[in-house]
């Protein structure tokens, strides 16, 4: 699973988290330290950067 | 095989292009296929979906199927045009740009998946992607960070 656009992450337990991408939920690993509601990119099953929520939302925007 | 040297850099792009609409999920498959399992590469099929790659790549070489000048694409022109913020690159955020340009990295350690690797002042985890047998010293080739590999 890799994802080059930003995913929010809705839960984390155990080191896991599910990300969302439009509503729908994928299950990952943690390379990063986040939270709940953090925006993150997901590489092979791995968030592996947090993305700062200003920039998530500037790349949503940019790819209406 | 050039074609699969290219998506490997080139495939984190697709996935801007599938929101974008420019591209459908049957296509994005088709790639990953290629990618994946080097199965059916279709030349015309991948200049026709990166196109925007493809003419910067013409005009290094004429004969820009070849390896090295699709490394000197990635390594260099690429990350040029991005911070000219050019051909393709105008609407990237400054995020997506440290993302996108492709940088050196020096191993500091494996891991299980990733590495530790200094770039710079600052050390951050990339996974191994492409390069699995990197040992600490070793330089990778860094690129949305995943190692794509080494120099």
């Amino acid at each position: 699973m890799c994802f080059a656009i930003p995913g929010l992450i809705v839960s984390i337990k155990e080191g896991s988290a599910v990300v969302s991408y439009n509503g729908e939920g994928r299950k990952c690993k943690l390379l990063v330290e986040a939270e709940e509601g953090d925006y993150v990119l997901v590489q092979s099953n791995y968030a592996v950067r947090k993305v700062p929520k200003g920039e998530a939302l500037k790349i949503f925007e940019a790819v209406k | 095989m050039p074609e699969i040297y290219f998506l490997r850099y080139a495939r984190p792009c697709a996935d801007f292009m599938l929101q974008r609409g420019e591209i459908n999920c049957s296509e994005l498959s088709k790639i990953d296929c290629m990618l994946y399992e080097k199965i059916s590469v279709d030349r015309e099929f991948i200049e026709r979906i990166f196109y925007r790659a493809i003419l910067p790549l013409k005009k290094i070489s004429k004969n820009y199927w070849n390896i090295n000048t699709i490394k000197q694409y990635f390594h260099v022109v690429h990350n040029e045009l991005i911070d000219s913020c050019s051909e393709g690159f105008e609407h990237l955020t400054g995020f997506q740009k440290e993302l996108c340009r492709v940088h050196e990295g020096i191993v500091k350690s494996v891991n299980k998946d990733y590495y530790e690797v200094s770039c710079g002042n600052e050390t951050e985890k990339v996974l191994k992607g492409w390069v699995n047998d990197a040992k600490p010293d070793d330089i990778v080739f860094i690129h949305y960070a995943m190692a794509v590999e080494k120099k």
